[in-house]
């Protein structure tokens, strides 16, 4: 559906994309992370046909959106970082208006705005106006406008940024809902947990340079994590906590199934290597390393592996 | 990093800031802790500097500074100054062209000096207050850039911010002033002007140029919208230069006589109007002027009202920022239907409420108890009572609906206004009378060509700001279609000020005065002219960023597209001079006679039916009327084909300009 091929793209001496190459298939929903100033919008804005790139092509659906433009609008729902309004306009209007811009038929135009705005549970306010809509419900709207015209593909720029938990749930039920649907999205965020939910590949892009992109078990693979443990040692009142942690931190390091130890904060971290298969060893032998090391365990806590991890592995070895 | 949008630039200019003071200071890095530093002693001046050379001051300077369109202005001010001057010069030689002895060239010389001197004086007086009053940002700016709430929760002043900005602007003016230099050196060279008649100028414009900052400041931050803060500005610097001229054309038209008009009072209201005080000093209008003011009268009363309007601004800044941040005021648009509804609903709930509850506690609710959950709820989102149907051309559809008058009472009211004002004008005039036609049908070209240079202009920066453009772009409308959309939007816009002309033009050929056929090269001029005056205010937004760059850009355009031909023709003229006698005189006339409100004087006084009334136009003798159409079908031309050159410049540069501004 989108294809990207050695796009780059630089704003005079600034390179903001770096050959970026990425392909990503029908109905899937592809998560595109990255640190500020990555190059995340960039990329969207090519693809939306408002920006040219330097070198390159993108392409939807087979279509350049270089030289086929007229082609590409109609498949394409572009939904910036910032929402657009028009002070003057009512909910309804405000849709009306890109309705008519993306030349629905006026006999059918009440209807699709009309079920536009049940998707998106905004019908009982039809009649305000944009500008006095809260944060959320111009985001919501956003999503709106962006499904008149039935696009196959959706660009959404951190359609979550601004929103309150409650909004973030409805908003992935409404992306979620959208995939099912079969739509091919793209969707930009800063928050990795909120992606992994609901998207089904993953793309790090860091200083204009694509870091990773494939599914989202493989980032885990590929940023070789395994699980976290916290392990609290039972000491005698009195004893050197700090000394006790660090030396049973230095005995487990030697282990080659645990990939680091430290001590933080009173507790053992313990970080477990992934196996060769991807998969994550068991933590029994962990608990019995740290009884033969003469170690009682007051607490023994595993921590579930957060995209976040994948994402900082994956782009620390980068920035050097 | 300095952003380069930041608001409050905290660095090396010393800026009187707690937080700049923290990068510099030597007790705010100790190690891995917090210090907040010591606050620089205050040195004397200090409170000064803050007041005119605050933040908000060195953010202008940079910006302007920074954008393109600041030294673009700056070489099409010098431009158009050349052409003015050069303009002057050929008239002044045109006046002597029959001299031609050596004793009568010195002569000569004797004149062009002080003629070229005073078109100077004039050209900084027409210009730079204008200037000054336009492109100060203002409430407006800051709210459409989102930083209006950032710089609303500084411990900065909105005497700081509105006098800050006040002066960046008047810097600019400075600025403009020392690039017009070379042509104070020429004007010089040529004689120049008596050192007391240049001083007393200078304090005039000087005095009117503060006058002006002040007025742009008050539209700046009384206005709801970038463009009509420079607008607003515009308008009252207008009105303090002309309200003698209000207040007479007032005073006429409920018939008062000579005697009231030479009267001591009406004489000493003149005297705080800039345009009159120069017009009485700078030796030409001298000798008629009605009134002598004291210079220094003039000034002291010029920077009274200024520091009245700066203190207007300074007092209601928190006012109106709060107002601003708390969003438009709920503006229910209701139709009288719906009112009713609402009001029958209203009194039914109360019925209700007087038949369950007990009547004590429906008039007196509990303190901190909620009574009306529902209104509350209501408030805090503005809803429409219905919303329109969008037709198929949104882009035009969107500009028009601005217009439509009975949508509010108020725009019902304006509409009304002009029609109320004829009726006035008819009750004291002869209905015949052509002098109205010309009056009425020269007023509406003003005002559709005036709105026309603001509403393109305004309307794609505002789409622009609003972050609307690229929602539009991304749809299936292309660049041609917004432009032309947009471009038939501001020029339909003005078309109710030609109905007016229009009324005037039927109630007057009923009576006998000008012949109905008027209508047609009436409306003609004024479609072309604001035709013309719209698609380079489009062309000046795709050009420039600022809305009041935009507008200003139109200006200069119409500007120079009328004064374009005479300098070319001041060339060709002074190379005939000698050998030709008046000839080339007869072409200079009829090209200055190339713009539409020469025309539409013109065609009043040639298709009027007879001539029994005292106010005529003043036609050039020599123009008859087969002249007179050619003009009219050239101006009609040229502005046509201007419209379609600029028209296809926006489209062109659209993608170059616009598109880099958004992403
Ligand atoms: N119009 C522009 N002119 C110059 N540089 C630009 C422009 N737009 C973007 N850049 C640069 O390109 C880089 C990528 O910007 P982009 O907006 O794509 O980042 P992003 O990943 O969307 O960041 P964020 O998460 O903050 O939205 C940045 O370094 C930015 O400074
Ligand atoms: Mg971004």
């Amino acid at each position: 559906m989108i294809e990207l091929t050695n796009l780059s793209k630089s704003f005079g001496q600034h390179i903001a994309l770096q050959a970026v190459t990425l392909t990503i298939g029908e109905g899937e929903c592809f998560g595109f992370i990255g640190p500020n100033g990555a190059g995340k919008s960039t990329t969207m804005k090519i693809l939306a046909g408002l920006l040219t790139p330097t070198t390159g092509s993108a392409k939807v659906c087979g279509r350049s959106v270089i030289t086929e433009p007229d082609a590409v609008r109609p498949l394409i729902g572009y939904m910036p970082d910032f929402l657009g309004v028009y002070e003057d306009l009512t909910v309804d209007e405000y849709l009306q208006f890109f309705a008519s811009a993306f030349l629905i038929p006026r006999a059918k135009r009440r209807s699709t705005v009309d079920g536009v705005l049940q998707l998106v549970d905004l019908t009982d306010k039809r009649d305000a106006m944009v500008d006095s809509l809260s944060r959320g419900m111009q985001q919501r709207l956003g999503v709106a406008r962006v499904l008149l015209h039935d696009p196959k593909v959706l660009l959404l720029d951190e359609p979550a940024s601004g929103l309150d938990p409650r909004a973030r749930i409805e908003l992935r039920e409404l992306i979620l809902e959208l995939r099912r649907m079969g739509k091919t999205l793209m969707v930009s965020s800063h928050i990795l947990s909120e992606l992994a939910e609901m998207t089904t590949s993953l793309g790090i892009i860091e200083k204009g340079r694509m870091l990773f992109a494939g599914s989202v078990e493989e980032a885990f693979r590929k940023a070789n994590i395994g699980d976290r443990i916290e392990v609290k040692l039972e000491l005698e009142p009195g004893s050197d906590v700090r000394g006790h942690h660090m030396a049973m931190a230095e005995r487990l390091r030697r282990d080659e199934r645990i990939a680091g130890a430290e001590f933080a904060d009173g507790t053992l971290l313990v970080d477990l290597a992934a196996t060769a298969e991807g998969g994550g060893h068991s933590h029994h032998f962990l608990i019995a390393a740290i009884l033969e090391a003469g170690g009682r365990i007051a607490a023994f806590t595993p921590r579930s592996v957060k995209l976040e991890d994948a994402f900082l592995r994956l782009t620390k070895g980068a920035l050097n | 990093m300095a952003g380069t949008n930041d608001p409050v630039p905290t660095d090396e200019h010393g800026v009187p800031l707690p937080v700049a003071q923290a990068a510099d200071g030597p007790t705010a890095h100790a190690a891995g802790t917090l210090t907040i530093p010591e606050p620089a002693p205050r040195r004397r001046g200090d409170a000064l500097r803050g007041l005119f050379l605050g933040p908000v001051f060195w953010r202008d300077i940079r910006i302007a500074s920074r954008t393109r369109a600041t030294y673009i202005m700056r070489g099409v001010v010098v431009l158009v100054l050349f052409c003015v001057l050069a303009i002057a010069y050929a008239a002044v030689h045109a006046e002597a062209d029959s001299r031609t002895s050596p004793a009568q060239r010195l002569q000569e010389l004797q004149v062009i000096a002080p003629a070229l001197s005073i078109t100077l004086m004039w050209f900084y007086f027409t210009v730079f207050p204008i200037m000054a009053a336009t492109g100060l940002g203002g409430v407006a700016l800051e709210r459409k850039r989102g930083t209006l709430s950032v710089l609303a929760a500084t411990p900065m002043s909105p005497a700081s911010i509105v006098l800050s900005t006040m002066t960046a602007r008047l810097l600019q003016v400075a600025l403009l002033f020392g690039a017009t230099l070379p042509a104070v050196i020429i004007v010089a060279g040529y004689g120049g002007m008596e050192t007391a008649s240049v001083l007393t100028g200078g304090a005039i414009i000087l005095s009117t140029i503060v006058l002006a900052a002040a007025c742009g400041s008050f539209g700046s931050v009384l206005a709801k919208t970038p463009a009509s803060a420079a607008s607003t500005g515009i308008s009252l610097l207008l009105l303090v230069n002309f309200y003698p001229v209000f207040i007479m054309m007032i005073a006429a038209l409920f018939g008062a006589g000579g005697a009231f008009m030479t009267g001591g009072w009406m004489m000493t209201m003149f005297m705080a109007s800039p345009f009159f005080t120069l017009l009485a000093t700078d030796g030409i209008g001298a000798g008629g002027a009605p009134f002598y003011t004291p210079l220094w009268l003039h000034v002291a009363v010029s920077l009274a009202i200024s520091g009245g309007l700066l203190t207007a601004c300074v007092v209601r800044w928190r006012p109106i920022v709060r107002g601003a941040m708390a969003g438009p005021p709920p503006k229910v648009r209701l139709s009288r239907k719906a009112r009713r509804a609402a009001a029958e609903a209203e009194a039914k709930r109360l019925a209700a409420q007087a038949a369950v509850g007990s009547p004590s506690l429906a008039a007196e609710p509990e303190p901190g108890v909620a009574v009306e959950l529902p209104a509350a709820t209501d408030s805090t989102v503005r809803t429409a009572s219905a919303s329109r149907t969008v037709g198929d051309q949104p882009v035009l559809w969107r500009e028009l609906q601005q217009l439509i008058p009975w949508k509010s009472k108020k725009s019902l009211v304006i509409s009304a206004l002009p029609f109320a004002v004829l009726g006035i004008i008819y009750y004291n005039t002869k209905p015949g009378d052509e002098g109205v036609v010309t009056a009425v049908s020269l007023f509406s070209l003003a005002m559709g060509v005036l709105a026309c240079c603001g509403s393109a202009s305004g309307s794609i920066s505002s789409e622009v700001l609003g972050r609307t453009l690229p929602l539009l772009l991304t749809s299936r409308l292309n660049v041609r279609q917004i432009l032309l959309s947009k471009f038939l939007g501001a020029w339909l816009r003005v078309w109710p000020l030609a109905a007016v002309t229009l009324t005037a033009i039927v109630v007057s050929s009923l009576f006998g005065g000008v012949r109905i056929i008027a209508v047609v090269p009436i409306l003609m001029i004024f479609a072309a002219a604001t035709a013309m005056m719209a698609s380079a205010s489009l062309l000046g937004a795709v050009l420039f960023r600022r809305p009041s760059m935009a507008g200003w850009f139109a200006v200069l355009c119409g500007l120079a597209i009328w004064a374009m031909p005479f300098p070319a023709i001041g060339i060709v003229y002074l190379l005939l001079m000698g050998s030709r006698g008046r000839g080339p005189m007869e072409f200079f006339d009829v090209f200055c006679s190339f713009n539409p409100f020469y025309l539409m004087g013109e065609t009043v006084s040639q298709l009027e039916r007879s001539s029994r009334f005292s106010v005529r136009w003043p036609s050039n003798a020599q123009t008859g009327t087969d002249v007179w159409i050619l003009i009219l079908a050239l101006f009609v031309a040229a502005a046509t084909v201007w419209t379609i050159v600029a028209l296809r410049l926006a489209r062109s540069r659209f993608e170059t300009n616009v598109l880099k501004r958004l992403v």
